[in-house]
């Protein structure tokens, strides 16, 4: 499976947003944990931490077949080293494009449930500011 | 003896509700008019209801950027589907989402069953969003969920408190639990401010889906089961005709013509404005045609019309109908609108709701139903078993309306015996009017006879009249006077007598006196044996007949008189 050529462009401006052209390998773990933790928290309150969990390991399958540098990560906000380490071994650029990627395909495969624009949507939205401070509670979503 | 003043009556000015508009197409209107604010709701009901849909409905119709709306979801639909299915509707508008929608997965606390930990994160997002409205979809599973590890009392604890907090909070909240009707004592039901019960029946091939307000504190809500349909605009809830009082419609002097002047003439002018007729016939019999010119007669004085029909597509309708004008161009320029009403489980409430916003869109004073035969089949089964009592209802408020109703009837042959067949509905406790049309076999031709049995308060005529189809429309023709038993559809020329042609005389008399105005002078002898008569009687009957001036005496004999000859 490969990412449609609209939700990659998605996920490139999601990146864009956050991370603009930097290539500094610890900002760039930075953002990576970063956009982790927002589409886990985000994903999480709309469609379920188990059901974000079980997209982005399907996304994340797909996408170590390209970016095998993906193996050793959990994927999306918890291994800043990993990715740090990434960096140094297979250059930023690609670390950034198998990020883009790898987001890419969590909006393809939850845009096949729910429609891309829709997917896009909400992805869009947990990456933006938030409107209303998210609380801070004791749920799994803000666990480590 | 001075009698003490009565206290003056305790004026009370009754505390007035803020009431939001649901958004869905009835539902103000069967609650009374409208949602109360920071009401407490339960929306129960079977799987497949509409409960989910329904009070999405209402959270994309009150939410605003300020007050934006709040879907949390336990263990109902979860979230995906949610997402993946509500979003299909109309109303759900995919940009608000995340703006002034949201929605909140609380599947995993759910299922882990920490009550008070569940407690806290609506509160905290129930605080952090200050929602208008908050749906809870589907509280009832946490009941399953908690099956022996909890106790009762605690989830009752639990939606207590959700309550106090959700209206301290000043939100307005709906609760979705799949109740059966067993568990009505629930104590939730209690605490709850307003229920909504829903079902879903199937029965044959066709799905009713009902909606009734159990419970609606503060308001006048209308009693009983509201049919509803799940469309792509979302939820409609089609609000019950309420009993009407029929003697209520206005009855003036005024009449609307049929389209057929002799009709006109024979029902006494025309028909009663705001009167419902009924026109009963076999099939082919040219009922579509009558009720066409009774449109036609309308629209050609100005006014607008509506034309229910059941059986037909429009196109293939109005193709059939023979009318001098051009139907196509009144619905064109909107002053004629044909209602086509097909499905299998169609509601008589539905029917009236569609019929209304037609006659109320462009002020149409005329209504057709063509037919109600074919109403009768578009309805669900559940809803033809009290079919007379809901066309009783449907005619009542139509012509509370205002409005003057044609409907027509199919009468199939020897439904109702070979008498004067009408409706096989018995219908004529809810119409003032009734036409009857019928074959007659006349001479080996089948013929179509007329006759109005019934105007309500009117002085109309009673013969049965031939009627033909031409290609302009209806020819009415001359009563049947020379027949008998129509009703029977098979009549018979009546046999009459002819005058006599000599009144006042015996049989024996016009014998002899006829005998006597094809000869010349005879004798009594002559006049015995020509005539069979025995000879003893023959001179009574001359006497007689001289008496009357038919015979004079003469010479030569017994001769007819030159002015009985001429005769």
């Amino acid at each position: 499976m490969t990412p449609s050529s609209g939700t990659t462009d998605a996920a490139r401006r999601l990146w864009a947003r956050l991370a603009g052209d930097t290539h500094e390998p610890t900002e760039i773990a930075r953002v990576a944990g970063q956009l982790g933790a927002q589409l886990r928290l985000g994903l999480g309150r709309w469609i379920g931490v188990d059901a974000y969990q079980a997209l982005l390991e399907r996304a994340a399958v797909t996408a170590r077949a390209t970016h095998p540098f993906l193996d050793g990560a959990s994927c999306l906000g918890e291994d800043s080293a990993v990715t740090l380490a990434a960096v140094g071994v297979h250059g930023s650029a690609a670390v950034v494009e198998g990020l883009v990627t790898l987001v890419a395909l969590v909006i393809e495969l939850l845009g096949r449930i729910i429609g891309q624009e829709m997917a896009r949507h909400l992805v869009e939205q947990c990456a933006a500011p938030a409107p209303h401070p998210l609380p801070r509670t004791e749920s799994k979503e803000t666990a480590p | 003896m001075t009698r003490k003043p009565k206290a003056a009556p305790v004026t009370r000015t009754p505390a007035s509700l803020e009431l939001l508009d649901t958004g869905v197409p009835g539902l103000n209107d069967v609650l009374g008019g409208g949602l109360p604010a920071l009401s407490f709701n339960l929306v129960a009901g079977g799987p497949g209801s509409g409960k989910t849909t329904l009070s999405l409905q209402i959270l994309f119709a009150t939410a605003t950027p300020e007050r934006p709306g709040l879907f949390i979801t336990l263990l109902g639909e979860t979230s995906l589907k949610l997402l993946r299915y509500q979003q299909l509707f109309d109303f759900f508008d995919p940009a608000r989402i995340g703006s002034d929608i949201h929605i909140l997965n609380l599947s995993e606390d759910a299922l882990e069953g920490d009550l008070e930990r569940l407690l806290l994160r609506v509160i905290a997002e129930v605080d952090r969003l200050h929602p208008q409205v908050v749906v809870v979809d589907s509280f009832r599973s946490l009941l399953r969920v908690q099956g022996t590890s909890a106790p009762v009392r605690e989830i009752e604890r639990f939606v207590q408190r959700l309550a106090m907090h959700l209206t301290t909070w000043e939100v307005t909240s709906f609760l979705i639990g799949e109740y059966p009707e067993a568990e009505l004592r629930d104590p939730v039901f209690t605490i709850a401010d307003g229920i909504l019960w829903m079902t879903q029946e199937a029965n044959r091939n066709s799905v009713v889906r009902q909606l009734q307000v159990v419970k609606a504190r503060g308001m006048a809500s209308k009693p009983g089961l509201h049919t509803l349909r799940i469309g792509r605009a979302g939820v409609q809830v089609f609000p019950r005709i309420p009993e009407s009082s029929r003697s209520m419609h206005p009855r003036g002097n005024k009449r609307l013509s049929s389209g057929i002047p002799e009709l006109d003439e024979m029902m006494g002018g025309g028909i009663p404005v705001g009167d419902s007729l009924v026109l009963a016939g076999p099939t082919g019999a040219g009922k579509t045609t009558f009720a066409m010119r009774f449109v036609a007669a309308g629209l050609e004085a100005g006014e607008a019309a509506v034309v229910a029909i059941f059986e037909e597509h429009p196109d293939a309708y109005l193709q059939r109908t023979k009318t001098e004008i051009d139907l196509s161009e009144a619905m064109t320029q909107d002053k004629l609108r044909v209602i086509y009403l097909r499905p299998l489980d169609l509601s008589v409430d539905e029917t009236f709701d569609e019929i209304r916003s037609a006659v109320q869109a462009i002020g149409a004073t005329r209504v057709v139903i063509d037919s109600i035969s074919g109403f009768e089949m578009a309805l669900a089964p559940a809803f033809r078993m009290d079919f007379r009592e809901s066309l009783y209802r449907l005619i009542g408020a139509l012509t509370e309306l205002g409005v003057t109703v044609f409907s027509t009837v199919e009468v199939v042959a020897g439904r109702e015996g070979p008498g004067l067949q009408l409706t096989g509905y018995q219908v004529s406790f809810l119409t003032d009017d009734i036409l009857s049309q019928r074959y007659v076999e006349i001479e080996g031709l089948l013929r179509k006879a007329l006759v109005v049995v019934k105007m309500r308060g009117s002085n109309h005529n009673r013969e049965f009249r031939f009627y033909e189809l031409t290609g302009s429309g209806v020819q009415i023709h001359e009563p049947l006077h020379d027949y008998d038993g129509i009703i029977t559809g098979m009549p018979t020329r009546k046999l009459r007598r002819p005058p006599p042609a000599h009144p006042g005389l015996t049989d024996q008399e016009v014998l002899v006196f006829e005998m006597m105005t094809r000869s010349g002078p005879l004798s009594p002898e002559t006049i015995a044996r020509q005539t069979g008569l025995p000879p003893a009687e023959i001179m009574p009957i001359l006497d007689r007949l001289i008496q009357l001036d038919h015979v004079s005496h003469t010479d030569a004999g017994y001769l007819a008189t030159p002015r009985s000859r001429v005769r």
